[in-house]
């Protein structure tokens, strides 16, 4: 299934935040994936950890004012491989929507309110494509047709405001893939959606790449879509993977104490009741900077003096192969000491320990709306 | 005795046009005919899609909307019926959590101020008047040292400390914005709360520790709750009983773990199984039943059986021409309270009336 080089690798992707009297902030720090042709691969993490920012700096989306992205990001094409993050912008517009399109969370901002849905997809295949009149309208008809939206010429005519929130992101889904891009980032796509129009969008999506060959990049905070949907994983926290695994191991076999944490957050369907869930406790305002040590140890229940000693590296799981964590006590060994504990950790699950997490909300408020904390539009 | 039950409730909004002469050209059936009742100490939990009115039904228990019909009776008196002035004093042990915490929060009073209000609105802390009780400014002081006491008392209770009394809302996270939202239903000591999607604006992790909570706080105060909620899994989680809403009216009614078990109506089933599971095994074998189309204008339901133009089970007699009751099934034992509002639930249950393919976008089986 794999081809021998993927068709796009992100290697040590960062990018800085700097605010003129603010201290800046690393809101993706060092993130590394690779995407394939047919497969889904997906960033999964809560809010702030930087999987939106990822996906903006690799469809060169970011302001250049006051924004600083590292790394590199080389997209294979026919005519040699490109490095998106060094890449002209007018190059850059060439390659968005013809080689590379992306789907957003939020139909009805991401399309334009007053232009009819039928002038919105043919603008782009006039751009890229060079089709115009009743071709352009012809082939746009049937974009929205395979895309699952009855009557489309009807349709083309109508406003966005027209259309239910689940045609909105068809048409948006038909937009993206009206010039067969070979490289798709859907950035929390159905997280607007009710959860029937949910599995009508998912299904749609696995369609595209099954069908089409198209390697979609899958942003969301939600493991459930994940489960079904993504082939690769990867966990995301404070702006760098923290585990890395083919689906079935990671949902199987989770080793990095995080990824745990958020599969014992999740009430199941299918789940016995009555038991109480197991929730990672304090929150992201309790994270220390990655160059003291683990971010995540001040929440983790495995916390011990290694996790301070700098930042962990990415290293292999127990189980092997492809299946990475960045964790350095992934079992525990050592329990750290209970006061010690508790004066770094914050908020355990009694008052008293809340408290703590409150004195740090200050600083730490302040820190997540810069990342631009999206938890509020969640619907 | 149920402490709130809720009969034939109905809320239409009108809907209106005209700019010198106002006229109502037709109704919004937001809720249109629904029936349950909640038991003291437990959970009821309310679910479905947007624009189901289930918000809507949560609203009208407190009077917060205007209701067009039914009665709700609240521990023996009906809350239709209330005036302004016996409303307002019946809400304080009838409370809300809302969805957005920090737009139910006013950003310009401190969480003490925000407690506070509660208490001084309905009178509430300060010794028992009567013979040898302090007053004037003595009395006042004793009021507000109660009222400060009760206030840090429910702030302790949501994981928070006094700390927090003189900060404002826009200090806090989501989810501890959240246990405000919770400390300031809470002070007011109420039997009932409602909340309306009470984490679904938090991130997963936070989420379970609000559901953990509000679980806590009904194992230690004898809460009774009615949660309101889009989430299937969330809600199974949290309740004793689920209700199914669709466009107006409850399709369904069971036992939390009955109605996981087996989902009756056509439309539960299909809820259930677009619900994503965090487990790839379970996600690939897993049936899954496609709804087609959109939901349809409540302003203008489809006749009969609201969800009929969407039913993969769709028979030609009744459906569309016939409102199915919530009923017990055909031979269940009395005590049964798995109710379900389908005509041929029976036969759908046993299989004799099997999916058509092409009305549900697709029924996938296997993977």
């Amino acid at each position: 299934m794999s081809s021998s080089t993927p068709l796009l690798s992100v290697d040590e992707l960062s990018v800085v935040f700097r605010r003129r009297g603010a201290e800046a902030t690393r809101a993706v720090d060092g993130v590394s994936f690779t995407l394939e042709e047919g497969r889904v691969t997906g960033l999964v993490g809560e809010s702030g950890c930087g999987k939106s920012v990822t996906s903006l700096a690799l469809m060169g989306l970011l302001p250049e004012r006051g924004v600083t992205v590292g790394g590199s990001a080389v997209l294979r094409l026919p005519d040699g491989d490109v490095d998106l993050l060094s890449l002209p912008r007018r190059r850059m517009r060439d390659l968005r929507g013809s080689q590379m399109a992306m789907i957003f969370q939020d139909p009805l901002s991401s399309l334009n309110p007053v232009v009819p849905i039928g002038r919105q997809v043919t603008e782009i295949l006039r751009r890229h494509r060079g089709l115009g009149g009743e071709r352009a309208r012809r082939e746009a008809a049937d974009l929205l047709y395979r895309v699952g939206i009855p009557d489309p010429t009807r349709r083309l005519r109508e406003y966005p405001h027209q259309l239910s929130g689940g045609m909105r992101q068809r048409a948006l889904i038909a937009m993206a893939v009206a010039c067969r891009p070979r490289l798709m980032i859907a950035d929390e796509p159905t997280t607007a959606l009710d959860v029937t129009i949910q599995a009508q969008i998912l299904e749609l999506l696995r369609d595209l790449v099954t069908e089409e060959g198209t390697a979609l990049l899958m942003i969301t905070h939600d493991l459930g879509v994940v489960a079904g949907l993504c082939d690769d994983i990867n966990v995301l926290y404070a702006g760098r993977a923290v585990e890395r695994a083919p689906r079935s191991e990671l949902f199987s076999d989770p080793t990095h104490p995080y990824t745990i944490g958020l599969l014992g957050s999740i009430p199941r369907l299918d789940a016995p009741r009555g038991d109480p869930l197991t929730p990672v406790r304090g929150s992201v305002n309790d994270n220390i900077a990655w160059s003291d040590g683990c971010a995540f140890a001040p929440r983790c229940d495995h916390y011990a003096m290694d996790c301070l000693q700098g930042p962990p590296e990415l290293v292999g799981a127990a189980g092997g192969g492809a299946h990475v964590h960045r964790c350095v006590n992934p079992g525990g060994a050592a329990r750290a000491e209970p006061e010690e504990a508790a004066g770094a950790a914050g908020a355990d699950t009694g008052p008293e320990g809340a408290s703590d997490a409150e004195t740090g909300a200050d600083d730490g408020a302040e820190h997540t709306a810069a990342v631009g904390e999206d938890e509020e539009g969640r619907a | 005795m149920s402490l709130l039950r809720i009969e034939d409730l109905r809320v239409h909004f009108p809907i209106r046009r005209g700019v010198v002469v106002d006229r109502t050209i037709g109704h919004v059936r937001a809720v249109d005919g629904v029936s349950l009742a909640v038991e003291r100490g437990r959970t009821y939990g309310l679910v479905g899609e947007s624009g189901c009115g289930k918000t809507t039904l949560g609203r009208a228990v407190l009077r917060l909307v205007d209701i067009t019909g039914g009665s709700v009776w609240f521990d023996g008196r009906n809350l239709a019926g209330l005036d302004g002035r016996s409303m307002r004093r019946e809400r304080r042990r009838l409370q809300m959590v809302f969805q957005d915490p920090l737009g139910s929060l006013n950003p310009r009073q401190n969480v003490g101020s925000i407690l506070m209000e509660g208490l001084r609105v309905h009178g509430i802390g300060g010794p028992d008047e009567g013979e040898g009780a302090p007053r004037g400014r003595g009395r006042d002081r004793l009021v507000l040292q109660d009222q400060r006491r009760r206030v840090v008392d429910a702030l302790e209770r949501v994981g928070l400390s006094s700390k927090a009394l003189t900060r404002y809302p826009h200090e806090f996270s989501g989810g501890q914005r959240q246990r405000i939202g919770i400390a300031r239903a809470l002070v007011l000591e109420p039997d009932l709360i409602i909340c309306d999607e009470p984490v679904s604006a938090l991130d997963v992790s936070i989420q379970a520790q609000v559901l953990n909570l509000l679980e806590e706080l009904q194992d230690e105060l004898g809460l009774t709750y009615l949660v309101i909620a889009h989430d299937l899994a969330v809600v199974r989680h949290v309740s004793d009983v689920v209700g199914v809403m669709y466009l107006g009216g409850l399709v369904e009614e069971a036992d939390s773990d009955d109605l996981y078990e087996s989902p009756l109506h056509p439309y539960t089933r299909s809820l259930m199984s677009a619900v994503p599971v965090p487990d790839p095994g379970v996600e690939d074998a897993r049936e899954r039943i496609l709804l087609s189309g959109d939901l349809p204008s409540p302003a203008d339901p489809p006749s009969g059986c609201r969800f009929h133009t969407r039913c993969p089970w769709r028979q030609d007699d009744r459906c569309a021409t016939e409102r199915p009751e919530l009923r017990r099934l055909a031979g269940a034992p009395e005590t049964s309270t798995h109710r379900v509002a389908c005509h041929h639930a029976e036969r759908i249950l046993s299989g004799q009336i099997q999916p058509d393919e092409e009305r549900a976008e697709r029924v996938v089986r296997g993977g």
